[in-house]
Order: C-alpha cells, then sequence, then structure tokens
C-alpha cells in the first residue's frame, strides 16, 4: 500500500511533465493527461480508502535512506546525521488520499469546461497537476522533511496560479502578495523542523509519536524557551501563513484573482487545509508542549469570528467565499487548539467537500454571467437549476443544518469547545466566538444564495445570457453536493442520539484508530462532554436557524431594508467592507511608519550618538595627545629612526620592484621554476 | 613485456597523466591568449583525474578515487564558467585577450 | 585473460586473444589520442583549433576511463567537457572575435623560459618520480580488482555521494551556484 502512494504521487507529476513538455502540441491542448492521471490516483488511492472503511484501520510504512553522514558525531552533532524518508499510509493518510484524489479529479474534470479557450490553457493543467503532485506528497509524507519540500511545491503552483492571469496587474500583486506573506510562516515551519531535528534526531512522525511522550525530552531548552514550546510555535506559525489565519490571513481573499477552479482546489479545499493537517499530524507534540495549544485555539476563534464578520458585507461572491473559507479554516485549528482533534478533521474533511462545491457552483454562476459582483446577478434560480440545487446543498452543509455534513463536524468542534471552557472557565470567550461565527455563517451564506438566485434580475443583460453549463461543469458540482450530505460521514441526521436506527461510524472508528497510534489521551470529564455536546447542539441549531430567518427576512423577503441597516450602522459597515483595514495597516503603519521610522530612528542614532560623541570625541582627545606626540615624532622618530631605514628599503625596493612586472605569467614561472628547485632538494 | 600490456598497467596511466600536466603548465605558461591559459588549466585537472582513476583502479580498488574526480569535473566547470566570465569582462576593459595586457599590478 | 576489463568491454569482446589485443590497442591509441591532441593544444597558433583539439584530448581522457571501469565517469567528461566547456570556450573564443583578424601568436621568445622551466626542471624530475612511484606501488591483487570490476560503479557513487562525501557533495552544489551566478554577475552587460 505505501508503495502504491509513491505512484499516486507520481502520475500527476508525469502529467505535468507531459503538458510542460508538449501538452501545447496534444490535442486539445492535452487537457485530458492531467485529468486521466488524476482520475487513475483516484483509482490507485481507493483501495487503500475502502479498506479503512471495511476494516476500521490501515496501517503501513515504506521507509528507505535518502542521505547520511557518517562522521556527524565527530563533528560534534550529537545524532548521527541521517534523513530517512518514505511513505506513511494511516487512516489519516487514507482519509485524505481519498477526498484529496477525488476533489482534484473532480476540480480537473470541472476546469476543462470552465477553462475553455483561454490563453496558456495546457499551463494551467500543468501547474493544477503539478499542485495535486504536491498535495498528495504532503499527505504520503511520513516525515516532516518531504512533507515541506511538498508544502513549498504547492505554494509554488499557487503562486503561479494565482497570478495565471499575468496580464492582469491585480492578478500579479495578489501573487507575490501570497508568496511573501506565506513565506513568514514557512520561514517558521524550517525553524520548526530544525528545532525538531536537533532535539529528537528524526522527524518521523511515527518515531516522534513515540519519542514525544519520552520525559527526558522535555526539559530541552530552544533559544532559551522549552524546546517543546519552541517547536510547538513555531509549526503554528507555519499554519497560520498556510492556513490564512489572523494575522497572516490577507493573501487569501487577494487569491481569488486566480481562475475559480484554483481558488476552489488550493485556497479552499486542500492546501490551506494542509496547515490544520499539519497541525493534526503534530497533535501530541502540542499537547505536551501545554502552553501551545491554548493559543491556538484563540488564534482559530478569532480568525472564525473576524473573517465571518468582513463575510457578511463583501460583495465579491468570491470574496464572500474566501472569507467564509478563512472562518472555516479558523473553526478548524478551533477545534484543534481546544483538544477536539479528531472533530477538526472531520470538520477539515466536510469542508474540503462543500466549499470545493460552493467554489465551483460560484465559478458556474461567473462562468455564464461574467461578473463576481452579486449586486449584479439575482433571479439566476430558473436559468441554472442545477448550479442553483448544488450550491443549495453546500450551503445548508456550511450553516450546519442537520442532516448535513457540516452539521456533524461543526457541532462536534462547538461541543468540544463548550465542554473544554466548562472545564476552564476563564475561557469563556472562545464558545462565544465560535457560536457566534455559526449564526453568521448562516447569515451571510444565504445572503448570497439570495443575492445570486432569488428576487428579480438586477442586471437584464447578464441575466438574459445566463445558461447553465456543459456536462464536466455539472458532474463535479453533483458529486460533491452528494458528498455534503451527513450520511457519508455519520448518522443521516448528525444527531447522534437518534442515529441509532441507522449509524454509519466509519470515520469515528478510524479516528479513534489514529487517536490511539498517535497517543493522545483523552482527558476531561465524560460527564462534562456528554452534557456540553446537548447543549451545544440545541445552542447551534438556534443560532444556525436565526442566521438564516433573519437572512431570509432581510434580502429574499426585504422586510428589513438591508440599505437601511447598512445606514444606520455607517462606521461599522464602513470597518468590515475594507476588512478591518488589515492591508492598509501592514503597509501603511507596520511597513512605512514602524519599520521605516525605525529606519530613521537608527540613522540618526548613528548619526548624533555613534557619530558625534564616541567618534568625534575620541577624535578631539587624540588630537590633544597627538600635539604632543607629534613634536617628539617629528624630531627624533622621524628622521632618525624612521628616514635612516626608510632610505635604505626604498634602495631595495626599487630593486625588488623591477621584478613586478603584474604578468601574471612571468610570476608563474619563478613560482614552477621554485617548486622544481625544491623538488629536487627534497627527493 | 610488450607495448600492449604496457598500455593497460599503472604506470602507463600516470605517465599519461603526467605528461598531461606537463603540457598544461607549458600552455598556461607560454600562452599569450587568455582562452590558451584556460585551455591549459583544463589539461592539468585532467591529469589530476586521471591520477584519481588510475589509483582507484589499480591501487585501491574502491570508489573513493572516482567520486574525487567527479568532484574535479565539477569544479573544472565552475571554474571555466568563471574564468570565461571574467575574459569577457577584461576584453571589454581592454578590447584584447593578451594575457600580458592585464598588468594594472605591475611595480 | 590476464588483463582485467570491466565488465563491459569483456562481455562484448568475449575471450579472444585477438579481440583482447584490439582492444589494448584501442586504449594505447586512446593514450597517443589524448597527448598529441593536448600537444596541438599547446602549440596551434589559431585558438580555434587549439580548443576543438583539447576537446580530441578529452575524448582520449574519457575512453581511458572507461578502461580503467570508471564508465560514469568518461560519460560525465564526455558530457561536461565535450558538451559544455568546450562550447563555453567557443562562445568566448566568438564573442571575443578578433581572434580572426589578429591572431595572438605564442612569440617564440615568450615561449623559450617556459619551454626550459617546463622541460630543464619539472619535467625530467616528475617523469623519474612518476615512474619511480609507479614500480614501488604494490598493485592490488588481481582477484580484487576483477571484483572491483564487476561492481555497479554508478550505483556505488550514487551511494558515495549521500553517505560518507555528502558534506563535499553539498558544498560542491553551493560552490556551483555561487560560480554561475558570479559568472553571470561579471559577463552582465553594462
Amino acid at each position: 500500500m505505501a508503495q502504491q502512494c509513491l505512484y499516486i504521487v507520481l502520475l500527476p507529476f508525469l502529467a505535468f511533465l507531459v503538458q510542460v513538455s508538449i501538452g501545447k502540441k496534444l490535442p486539445r491542448h492535452g487537457d485530458f493527461v492531467p485529468v486521466l492521471a488524476i482520475f487513475g490516483s483516484f483509482l490507485l488511492a481507493m483501495p487503500i480508502f475502502m479498506e479503512l472503511v471495511s476494516k476500521g484501520e490501515v496501517h503501513d510504512t515504506l521507509r528507505f535512506t535518502w542521505m547520511s553522514m557518517p562522521g556527524a558525531e565527530a563533528a560534534g552533532i550529537n545524532k548521527s546525521f541521517q534523513i530517512v524518508i518514505g511513505t506513511l499510509v494511516n487512516n489519516l493518510t487514507a482519509i485524505m488520499l481519498g477526498m484529496v484524489t477525488l476533489c482534484a479529479f473532480l476540480i480537473h474534470l470541472f476546469s476543462t469546461g470552465y477553462m475553455h479557450g483561454e490563453d496558456r490553457y495546457h499551463l494551467f493543467f500543468a501547474y493544477i497537476a503539478l499542485f495535486s503532485a504536491g498535495m498528495l506528497g504532503l499527505v504520503v509524507s511520513d516525515n516532516l522533511f518531504t512533507f515541506f519540500i511538498f508544502w513549498e511545491v504547492m505554494g509554488v503552483c499557487s503562486y503561479s496560479l494565482i497570478g495565471f492571469y499575468y496580464k492582469k496587474p491585480s492578478a500579479n500583486a495578489a501573487s507575490i502578495k501570497a508568496f511573501m506573506t506565506t513565506r513568514i510562516g514557512d520561514t517558521c515551519f524550517l525553524l520548526g523542523i530544525a528545532g525538531l531535528f536537533y532535539v529528537f534526531g528524526t522527524t518521523n512522525f511515527l518515531e516522534l509519536y513515540k519519542l514525544i511522550p519520552n520525559p527526558e525530552y522535555h526539559n530541552v531548552t530552544l533559544l532559551g524557551m522549552p524546546a517543546y514550546a519552541f517547536i510547538g510555535f513555531m509549526l503554528m506559525m507555519a499554519t497560520i501563513g498556510k492556513s490564512a489565519q489572523l494575522p497572516l490571513h490577507i493573501w487569501l481573499p487577494d487569491a481569488m484573482e486566480g481562475p475559480t477552479p484554483v481558488s476552489a482546489l488550493i485556497h479552499a479545499a486542500t492546501m490551506v487545509a494542509a496547515g490544520v493537517f499539519l497541525l493534526i499530524r503534530m497533535f501530541p507534540l502540542l499537547q505536551a508542549a501545554e502552553v501551545v495549544l491554548p493559543v491556538v485555539a484563540y488564534v482559530g476563534g478569532i480568525t472564525a469570528f473576524f473573517a465571518a464578520t468582513i463575510a457578511l458585507v463583501q460583495v465579491d461572491i468570491k470574496k464572500v467565499l474566501a472569507y467564509s473559507t478563512i472562518s472555516q479554516l479558523g473553526y478548524m485549528v478551533l477545534g484543534v487548539g481546544v483538544g477536539a482533534f479528531a472533530p477538526g478533521f472531520m470538520h477539515l474533511v466536510t469542508h474540503a467537500c462543500f466549499k470545493a462545491c460552493l467554489f465551483l457552483a460560484s465559478g458556474s454562476v461567473i462562468h455564464s454571467v461574467h461578473t463576481q459582483d452579486m449586486r449584479e446577478m439575482g433571479g439566476l434560480k430558473s436559468k441554472m437549476p442545477v448550479t442553483f440545487a448544488t450550491m443549495l446543498i453546500a450551503t445548508l452543509a456550511i450553516s450546519g443544518v442537520p442532516g448535513f455534513s457540516g452539521f456533524v463536524s461543526k457541532d462536534r468542534i462547538l461541543g468540544g469547545v463548550l465542554a473544554y471552557s466548562m472545564e476552564n472557565p476563564a475561557h469563556f470567550i472562545l464558545p462565544i466566538l465560535g457560536f457566534a461565527t455559526a449564526g453568521l455563517t448562516a447569515f451571510y451564506m444565504f445572503r448570497l444564495m439570495f443575492l445570486t438566485f432569488f428576487g428579480h434580475a438586477r442586471d437584464e443583460h447578464k441575466h438574459h445570457h445566463a445558461h447553465e453549463q456543459p456536462l464536466p461543469m455539472i458532474i463535479p458540482l453533483i458529486v460533491l453536493a452528494g458528498l455534503s450530505f451527513a450520511i457519508v460521514f455519520a448518522g443521516p441526521t448528525g444527531i447522534e442520539s437518534i442515529d441509532h436506527i441507522m449509524p454509519t461510524k466509519w470515520f469515528d472508528v478510524a479516528l479513534e484508530g489514529a487517536q490511539h497510534e498517535m497517543g493522545i489521551v483523552e482527558h476531561g470529564n465524560p460527564e462534562i462532554h456528554h452534557h456540553a455536546h446537548e447543549q451545544a447542539l440545541i445552542i447551534s441549531l438556534i443560532v444556525a436557524f436565526t442566521g438564516i430567518f433573519l437572512s431570509a427576512i432581510t434580502y429574499l423577503k426585504r422586510i428589513i431594508n438591508p440599505d437601511l441597516v447598512k445606514k444606520l450602522t455607517g462606521p461599522l459597515h464602513y470597518i468590515l467592507f475594507n476588512k478591518y483595514f488589515f492591508d492598509e495597516f501592514y503597509i501603511g503603519v507596520l511597513i512605512k511608519k514602524v519599520f521605516l521610522s525605525f529606519n530613521r530612528f537608527l540613522a540618526a542614532f548613528d548619526d548624533m550618538v555613534v557619530d558625534r560623541i564616541f567618534v568625534d570625541g575620541w577624535k578631539d582627545i587624540t588630537m590633544a595627545i597627538k600635539a604632543v606626540i607629534a613634536k617628539f615624532d617629528d624630531l627624533i622618530v622621524d628622521r632618525v629612526f624612521v628616514d635612516g631605514p626608510g632610505h635604505l628599503a626604498a634602495v631595495g625596493g626599487w630593486t625588488i620592484r623591477q621584478l613586478q612586472t603584474g604578468k601574471v605569467q612571468q610570476y608563474l614561472i619563478i613560482t614552477i621554476s621554485m617548486l622544481a628547485l625544491a623538488l629536487y632538494f627534497v627527493r | 613485456m610488450n607495448i600492449l600490456d604496457w598500455a593497460t598497467s599503472l604506470q602507463a596511466y600516470l605517465v599519461v597523466g603526467t605528461c598531461l600536466f606537463l603540457l598544461g603548465v607549458f600552455a598556461v605558461l607560454s600562452r599569450r591568449n587568455t582562452i590558451g591559459i584556460l585551455l591549459g588549466i583544463e589539461l592539468i585537472l585532467n591529469a589530476a583525474g586521471i591520477n584519481f582513476v588510475a589509483f582507484s583502479k589499480f591501487r585501491a580498488a574502491a570508489i573513493d578515487g572516482q567520486v574525487f574526480t567527479l568532484f574535479v569535473i565539477l569544479i573544472a566547470a565552475a571554474e571555466a564558467a568563471v574564468a570565461l566570465a571574467v575574459i569577457l569582462r577584461f576584453y571589454r576593459l581592454k578590447e584584447t585577450i593578451n594575457a600580458d595586457e592585464a598588468n594594472i599590478l605591475r611595480n | 585473460m590476464d588483463v582485467d576489463f570491466p565488465r563491459e568491454i569483456h562481455d562484448a569482446i568475449g575471450d579472444g586473444a585477438i579481440m583482447e589485443n584490439g582492444m589494448k590497442l584501442v586504449l594505447l591509441l586512446a593514450q597517443v589520442m589524448t597527448l598529441v591532441s593536448a600537444l596541438v593544444v599547446v602549440l596551434h597558433p589559431n585558438i580555434l583549433y587549439a580548443t576543438i583539439f583539447l576537446l580530441f584530448s578529452f575524448l582520449g581522457v574519457a575512453v581511458m576511463f572507461v578502461f580503467a571501469g570508471a564508465d560514469f565517469l568518461a560519460g560525465a567528461q564526455v558530457i561536461v567537457y565535450v558538451g559544455g566547456v568546450t562550447i563555453l570556450v567557443l562562445f568566448a573564443i566568438m564573442l571575443t572575435q578578433w581572434l580572426y583578424e589578429a591572431k595572438l601568436k605564442t612569440t617564440l621568445m615568450k615561449g623559450l623560459i617556459p619551454f626550459i622551466v617546463v622541460m630543464g626542471a619539472l619535467g625530467p624530475i616528475l617523469i623519474k618520480e612518476t615512474l619511480k612511484l609507479s614500480d614501488s606501488v604494490s598493485a592490488t591483487p588481481p582477484e580484487k580488482m576483477g571484483e572491483f570490476a564487476a561492481l555497479a560503479k554508478t550505483q556505488l557513487i550514487g551511494q558515495a555521494l549521500l553517505g560518507n562525501y555528502l558534506l563535499p557533495f553539498e558544498a560542491i552544489t553551493i560552490l556551483l551556484l555561487g560560480a554561475l551566478v558570479g559568472a553571470v554577475w561579471l559577463a552582465r552587460p553594462e
């Protein structure tokens, strides 16, 4: 099985090579090559996934030494330098493989319709094939080195694909912004890996799971910090960068400049989830570090809430989805942070399916009306029935309506958060953020639905031209919508107390196995947990339906006039519409004010203190001493001691200078003659 | 020992290497053309490679000599790239690549 | 047969004495070609011809590598030197195209002192020492050499590069990168 993983990764990579080399000359610009390759990966991944579903557990590894340096002990490195890489198939891998290959295949298929006739069509497929190879490689990696390599491969692909419409200046700027912003996180990631390798001498996940509980490592320090906390925070920074958490979230909304399938695959379903996946893979370490997890929880909770508030007022359909992605990623991070690691992972998978569906449906809408502004849409329900139906299902899922997948995972995360705050009452703000976000999510997602599909057409011309999409674009929508039902992951409704009738438990069984493998111990009172989950269920249902209801009376029935609300909350709307001024803050304050003024301060310090006092001050003192010495120097030292040998040296120097011709070959001739002479004497 | 057998002996390899080295040194010393000097250096590096390979086979029967030769080849490539860049630069500066013209360091 | 050829050559020629002598002749010719071409490199007044003959000299060395069981190196030699360095030199010659107009001939006077130094001082002692060395070195027993000849060298080199020689290998990569960036920077247009 572990060997099979190599082929799963290699297939899309080969497709990439084919596409960049001869793609343009193939019929249809070679789009079938990546589609078939990723379908092959999907077929190869399915047996692994099905084995997990049927047996409840898979486990296989493949390892080989990449490089080793036997002399490393002598060089003062405490462990022998050896990098062993390989693939790891366990429960998490199998679920991710199934999810990624399926999403990637569907989105490849969708792209054949969406990107049809675009400039550089073949390169688009080359990039997403390489991206798929990167993501699959990351998933099957059994160590952080290859994990990091594939992590960066995805970063590069993301960069090229955001800037795919390279003639648009905004797309170029967005691609550079995305690349530079994630770089902060990636640098921290590299530091974290270095720390990990220094402390444990390995980055293999399975070995780490065994080593982390060992108390002898707990006292190691790195840069004055406990090693576990240092590594944990560095890995958290990596997640913040890649999964677009506050305060490095600014790149993801701009990344929507890329083609919509890219937004669906990279900036919603897979790559941004890789950050969360990293946290889940390294969860034992975060748990052992203790101080890290609460910080992670707060980052996630605050991100979820703030991104949701921004999404309330955006008018660009893709921007709404982008902020909703940030918000949902915040949920996952929050879940991991409060120790609800299994629900966090579940939300990762369910979110990937329904968010991909949402993005593809929005792509379908954009493709048919040629605008991203929701104010110019409306009334598309009858024109695009399939798109509408699938998007509605995905919206119900993300809003947390029972019977849909999003409800199951989100409800479990919220239950975990509530239980956490019941045990630690100081963290009472976390569940408030979580439930508020759930309500906001339902509100803005239905706002999107109502503005796009209901009401009257606000732009008759565009409405008139709208049409349903061809089959390659419809099939992915239907499949992904099908995966948005709760029954795929848990019982038919997702409410545990009802689902005894028809249980589907494969996900829970798989996650329990994963937890056991990682050596995670559930501490906490099961009584409280049970209680918290029941309460969370009720509250989340209430807030979700409140959100939907408010949205409906505002945007569907128009009982509340949204423009009036906008006027009443003028300044708040202004702040939200401008996304809390994060970009302006970074450029205007952080870069222009802080860094520049710090530079100026340093320059002034250099000028005033270093130059005036130290340099010039010394000058004054030495000048005084100099005056005395000068006399002595002039009369005795100069005349007698200096000039005398000086003349001698000048005469000698003139003689030797004649040898200095500046011609390198003459020097070499002398050198080699001397060498030959030396050889004669030595032998 | 006939000359054909001699050709496969260690001595043959070493003699060829030494002669190549001497020719290289002579080129480096006598060529007025900077590129000619570079060619001489390449001959010297090749002579070193021959010696490594010869001892790798006849003395050590191990791979290490070959690895070193690989390093020599790589360094020669890097050296050629830099040297040619320097020559181009020199040509732009002086409109010639005569080694004797590169004498700003004189006296 | 008394001389151990690398496995590939051995397989190709079988055990016939004529073929074996033929292969030895090939080696001898390669050695002669190496030296004669090098002589042309050193002496030919036109740098273009010198460069072309450098190529033949490199090819001769590559053949010698094959006979010393270094088939991978022979390949690297052909690719890097013949395909890379020589072409690079030819480009440099063409970029400094004054050559066709005024040939920078090595004058007799300039060659005289180097000739004396090399032939009179360095040459004799080096040749003498080389002969002494090759007589004094105790060769490896033939069976061990045969064992070595039968090994898959490319695999061994790969393992050595990522094992014992990892650090030099990484250093070389950085050196190459630095050299190439430096070369580009040096040769940049004003």
